[in-house]
């Protein structure tokens, strides 16, 4: 069996890596387009801040069979022939393909596109040239265009190296894609504290070089300077070259619970993908790391021959903001159904109950098992006995009755 | 291989493992810094002893971002290199099961490592809840648990047929 996997990050190689332990004998191939070997995007924050001790601890395992053929950028599939054709003029067969290529950032605003002073943050070069702009520009404040998941993280990043930041944020919160106003409110008020300015209501109309910096004028007419842009305003799959495909795509490629595109023998998994909801019932995209890992796995088994199910997906994100632990999922940034809240200090709070279920939650500070939040709602285990555990972020896996541990699902 | 084996039945919550771990681990007597957490049921008098399962296949390595966990396949324990650690907390919110969590501090990630090879846990269980056995004798344990268990249905069947 001649296997193809199209994109070699964390979901490609987990892929490979299934394939190379369920079928020893297929034929593997990897293909990324990118020059250097595949390493982990998420730890990218990490790279920045120091915090990841090597550069080297940030490359992924290698396969230990599987072909991988760095700077091959595929630019088109035929489906019919079973054929993959890359930009560099060389065509590769397969009789089972994987897709996952990821998501690219977003930049809205066309004409900050290609301007060099205006980054984005998704790959290893990416990382190195604001590494770049910071030592060499006069002005170390950095520009952060959007306060989604990103930036947040890059911001962290900075005020760990003590560089100030300025958020430009075109709706009036931080983080709005996760956490509710409130939540907003108590992550602003650490970003504050760590140095980050925070400028609602505005965005960026022109970036103009100056020097060893950038002047930026927002649209206000206000002008500020920093050392460079940084556009965190979210990703879009990587999916322009299956336009001439018949492979169904939203926002991104649509898959079945196993993992299967519209098209037969073809299989997609990780940030491309779109899937099913557990709470909203709905197709949206999980763009997570551990969605990406589990989501590979099980398409790679399905692909040997095995009909293994996806379980339906809740998003859900944890990361370190500013000294707080921000772990947040499902329903997050609005209130919905029974709405707990508990606000002490520097910790929030917030629990969202459906018929006894736990269908969305917020912690900002202490949350002593997150993955037990996460398995009680992937799971919908009654959690209706345990509110009071559940608010205060103390719920524990041994809470459970027993049946309901023999369906563990993460 | 030996493991972790843990007899809910004989655990009489006096989280002296507790105790015992942290002081293992950190030189200090911090319930929070433990590796194992006997959860207390007050209602039915209760404990239940908790520790990491050290997964076959592990979720916590599996979305580990930097390989800092890896399987040992000498030993069976899942290990964490601190060195290699972000601290990106991807691994906590994976185990379904709780058992690789954040310090005291909420910083920093901490598992249960069978400290090594001797664990200090169950050196101070006097009731032997807790113990470190071979693979292959606990399946013999198991066994001879579960026939004694099938002879004393088997009995009352009997006496009830009688």
């Amino acid at each position: 069996m001649r296997y193809l996997i199209v994109g070699a990050s964390a979901a490609g190689l987990n892929a490979a890596r299934t394939l190379e332990s369920l079928d020893p004998q297929g034929e593997i191939t990897i293909l990324s387009a990118e020059e250097v070997f595949p390493y982990s995007k998420m730890s990218l924050p990490y790279l920045l801040s120091n915090k990841l001790k090597k550069r080297d601890y940030l490359f992924l395992p290698s396969p230990s069979k599987a072909n991988l053929m760095l700077g091959q950028r595929v630019v088109d599939i035929d489906v019919e022939r079973k054929k993959v054709e890359t930009g560099q003029n060389k065509t590769f067969s397969y009789d089972k393909l994987l897709i996952t290529t990821g998501a690219e950032p977003y930049v809205p605003d066309m004409e900050l596109e290609g301007s060099p002073l205006v980054l984005t943050v998704r790959n290893l070069s990416d990382m190195d040239k604001l590494k770049d702009k910071l030592n060499k520009s006069d002005v170390k404040r950095v520009i952060l265009s959007g306060a989604g998941l990103v930036n947040s993280e890059i911001a962290d990043a900075l005020a760990e190296l003590n560089i100030p930041g300025t958020f430009v944020i075109r709706s009036h919160r931080m983080l709005s894609q996760i956490v509710d106003e409130e939540g907003s409110e108590f992550i602003a008020e650490r970003a504050r504290e760590n140095g980050m300015e925070l400028i609602t209501g505005e965005s960026i109309a022109k970036v103009q070089e100056e020097g060893d910096h950038a002047n930026i004028f927002l649209t206000s007419g206000k002008v500020i300077q920093g050392s460079c842009v940084v556009v965190g305003k979210g990703v879009r799959p990587s999916i322009d070259f299956l336009e001439r495909t018949p492979i169904k795509c939203n926002t991104g490629i649509l898959v079945n619970e196993y993992m299967e595109t519209s098209v037969k023998d073809v299989y997609a998994a990780g940030d491309v993908t779109e899937s099913k909801d557990l709470i909203s019932d709905e197709y949206e995209m999980h763009a997570l790391w551990p969605v990406a890992m589990e989501q590979s796995r099980i398409a790679a088994t399905n692909m040997v021959g095995y009909s293994w199910k996806y379980p339906k997906e809740v998003s859900r994100n944890i990361v370190n903001l500013f000294g707080e632990v921000v772990f947040t999922g499902g329903i997050s940034k609005e209130d919905a159904y029974e709405v707990y809240k508990e606000k002490e200090g520097r910790s929030y709070h917030k629990i969202l109950v459906r018929d006894g279920k736990l269908v969305g939650f917020i912690f900002v500070g202490s949350v002593l098992n997150p993955g037990v939040y996460l398995a009680a709602m992937k799971n919908q285990w009654d959690v209706s006995h345990l509110l009071n555990e559940a608010i205060k972020g103390a719920l524990s896996y041994s809470m459970f009755k027993a049946p309901m541990r023999e369906v563990v699902n993460i | 291989m030996r493991v972790l084996m843990l007899d809910q039945a004989k655990c009489t919550g006096c989280r002296a493992c507790e105790y015992a771990c942290s002081f293992e681990h950190t030189g200090k007597f911090n319930p929070l810094d433990s590796r194992i957490k006997v959860n207390e049921f007050w209602e039915d008098l209760t404990f239940v002893p908790s520790v990491c399962l050290q997964c076959e296949r592990a979720y916590c390595e599996e979305v580990c971002p930097t390989s800092a966990l890896t399987k040992n396949p000498e030993t069976g324990v899942v290990e964490l290199e601190k060195e290699k650690c972000i601290g990106c907390k991807q691994c906590i919110v994976a185990c379904p099961w709780g058992s690789i969590k954040l310090d005291h501090t909420g910083k920093e990630v901490i598992k249960c490592d069978n400290c090594g090879g001797d664990p200090a846990c169950i050196k101070v269980c006097y009731p032997d809840a807790l113990s470190y056995e071979e693979v292959e004798d606990i399946t013999n344990v198991k066994v001879l648990e579960t026939a004694t268990r099938l002879k004393e249905i088997a009995k009352d069947l009997v006496k009830g047929g009688a």
